[in-house]
């Protein structure tokens, strides 16, 4: 059961959420392991002085990957915020299901084939996560099936798309620019070009899920109750993991698979804020861009001058909390 | 106290015959007759192999309260499933208020009928939240928020089914009857003609099952709501309907009002206990022994 909270919690969440947005998005700029810092980030800004090499990286190297990781972070979190609500499983996020898996499988297979052609890698991905998507859902719709169950499908898939991705990059090692990077995530290398196709599918796919993110809330009273509303939930939850999938695919295309995102993020949000989708959707999306936007930014500094990709991080964030989730799960009601 | 006095009633049961397609009225008590606010005509549905429901053919009288009653697994719920629109019957159909169910989009139909589905999951919302979700069939396709009308909807019937109080209380802290009054008060705000319950009283304690059923008398004699309900408490159905209709494998063996249902043993016939009456000043009380 979750805490009482204080009269004005969603405010002080909206407001704490939009800060540290702002605060890391800045600090991300002149943070990093050149020595472009905070005087040359505000000369940019305010059309100072500022050398040509300053300029190259702030606007070629840490702009991209700054948008990189906001699209990035808001999409993986609106995707498991939606996720979790449309399977009914709070142990559900992209990558644990294997949609990421899916959308980077999809990914390097079109660049295998057509190297280069940039545009049709989200729409590639978009499938690879659809199909997985598609394919869970209909193993959560079993009898009996229960929400680990659900999970261990989707490692399954998981492995099964890692080894065609394995595969892939061993018979052509040309496939992807960055390979290693992609398998764990990461956003170093991430060009504006990389992002042109991608980015209004994020973005239009943020926008809609916050339009319709009420039908979660019809959705979270039972199928026979929401039916009974009026809603036709077989079609809604098709179209709703649909849109995680889009979300999800268009991440994965420049982000690699990069995991945990949408599950810590919406289960931080609605701790703090309640099950009001209306409310845990769009913060769940502002949480997570300025999350991984952090943890890029830990990730250049911690081994300074080494970075490592931020899906290592995130893997050592997200790994003990998935622990976590499945021990409450099975004490508190969880269908184990 | 007043003496109470055990009757026994104990009869041959009549099988109900096939009504009319196009009937809008039922018979009433001594001879009067009643519109009709759902029609079910010749509807079957099967599971597997076996047909569950078979030529089920029956009305519900608008303004009334109807309990649906029958041994497990007789196809109560299904049937009420089936008005519901939740599944579609094999054969036949079923009209709600004169029109074909499965011809009216879900929203047209929520407009209409409101159920209250069996164990409704308590939802992580305020008792508010989960009555204005009740407003849903009136939002369009992208507007979630309520206007004025719906505001006034929600807070009337949270007044109605007396769940001002606790209004930010979490639905999940609430107790069983308290519960279920909030998902009451929800299908209230569905500002429907009818209300289908699927077993309200299932899991609540005597004084919370009387609580409920004062409450869906009061919404019959006050709002004027049609209500059918799926009950397996037959001294609660038999002491607050109007009408009965008693199930046995799939089929309907009698339907009528509570004293001509009595009057044919059908209750005895499908449960196979004794019905035995213990009228008290103006209330009468039932208890079930089994043959």
């Amino acid at each position: 059961m979750e805490p009482r909270r204080p009269k004005h919690t969603k405010a002080i969440a909206v407001a704490a959420t939009t800060t540290f947005l702002v605060v890391v998005t800045v600090a991300a700029f002149f943070v990093g392991s050149s020595t472009v810092g905070f005087p040359e980030f505000w000369a940019l800004v305010t059309g100072g002085l500022l050398s040509d090499s300053a300029k190259s990286i702030l606007l070629n190297v840490r702009l991209p990957r700054v948008l990189a990781a906001l699209l990035a972070g808001a999409a993986l979190a609106m995707a498991g915020a939606l996720i979790q609500a449309v399977l009914d499983n709070p142990l559900a996020c992209p990558n644990i299901i294997g949609i990421n898996a899916g959308a980077g499988f999809a990914v390097l297979l079109v660049s295998s084939f057509f190297p280069g052609l940039f545009a049709i890698q989200p729409i590639a991905a978009f499938i690879g996560a659809l199909v997985t998507a598609v394919v869970i859902f209909f193993i959560s719709l079993g009898m009996g099936v229960s929400r680990l169950t659900v999970v261990l499908a989707g490692i399954a898939l998981s492995s099964i798309f890692g080894a065609g991705m394995n595969t892939i990059l061993i018979v052509n090692p040309d496939a992807y620019i960055g390979a290693s990077r992609f398998l764990v995530g990461g956003l170093s290398g991430v060009l504006m070009t990389n992002l042109v196709w991608p980015s209004p599918y994020i973005v239009g796919g943020l926008v809609v899920a916050v339009f319709v993110a009420n039908k979660l809330n019809i959705m979270s009273l039972g199928d026979a109750t929401a039916h009974s509303l009026g809603m036709n939930v077989g079609r809604w939850r098709m179209s709703l993991l649909g849109l995680a999938a889009l979300l999800a695919g268009a991440a994965v295309s420049f982000a690699g698979l990069l995991g945990f995102v949408g599950l810590i993020v919406p289960h931080l949000i609605r701790f703090l804020v309640g099950h009001d989708n209306r409310i845990v959707l769009p913060l769940s999306a502002a949480f997570g861009a300025a999350f991984v936007v952090f943890c890029d930014l830990l990730a250049r500094v911690m081994f300074a001058p080494y970075e490592i990709p931020v899906g290592i991080l995130m893997a050592f964030i997200g790994g003990p909390f998935f622990i976590y989730l499945i021990i409450r799960n099975r004490r508190y009601g969880g269908d184990g | 106290m007043a003496a109470m006095a055990r009757q026994t009633v104990r009869h041959t049961p009549q099988p109900v015959g096939p009504k009319e397609a196009d009937r809008t009225h039922v018979p009433g008590i001594d001879g009067t007759v009643l519109p009709v606010a759902v029609t079910v005509r010749d509807v079957s549905y099967t599971y597997t192999k076996k047909p569950f429901i078979e030529g089920l053919d029956l009305d519900f009288a608008r303004s009334k309260i109807t309990s649906i009653v029958g041994p497990n697994g007789c196809g109560k719920s299904t049937l009420l499933k089936i008005v519901d629109g939740l599944i579609e019957p094999h054969t036949g159909e079923v009209a709600i208020n004169g029109r074909p169910s499965l011809g009216m989009s879900g929203k047209e139909r929520a407009r209409h009928l409101a159920l209250l589905a069996q164990g409704a999951r308590p939802p992580a919302m305020t008792v508010e939240a989960l009555v204005a979700c009740g407003r849903y069939p009136y939002q369009g396709r992208m507007r979630s928020h309520l206007d004025a009308e719906d505001r006034l909807h929600v807070e009337e019937a949270m007044a109605r089914a007396g769940i001002e109080h606790f209004r930010n209380h979490d639905v999940r802290r609430l107790s069983g009857g308290e519960r279920q009054r909030a998902f009451i008060a929800m299908t209230l705000a569905q500002d429907t003609g009818i209300i289908a319950l699927d077993e309200p009283t299932t899991y609540l304690d005597v004084r919370a099952c009387h609580d409920i059923m004062q409450l869906v008398c009061e919404l019959n004699r006050d709002a004027g709501k049609t209500i059918v309900m799926v009950i397996h408490d037959l001294d609660l159905a038999l002491r607050y309907s109007d009408h009965m209709m008693v199930m046995e494998k799939g089929r309907c063996i009698c339907a009528d009002s509570v004293d001509a249902v009595l009057a044919t043993g059908a209750i005895e016939q499908a449960f196979q206990v004794e019905v035995c009456r213990f009228p008290s000043d103006d209330r009468t009380a039932y208890t079930l022994f089994p043959f």
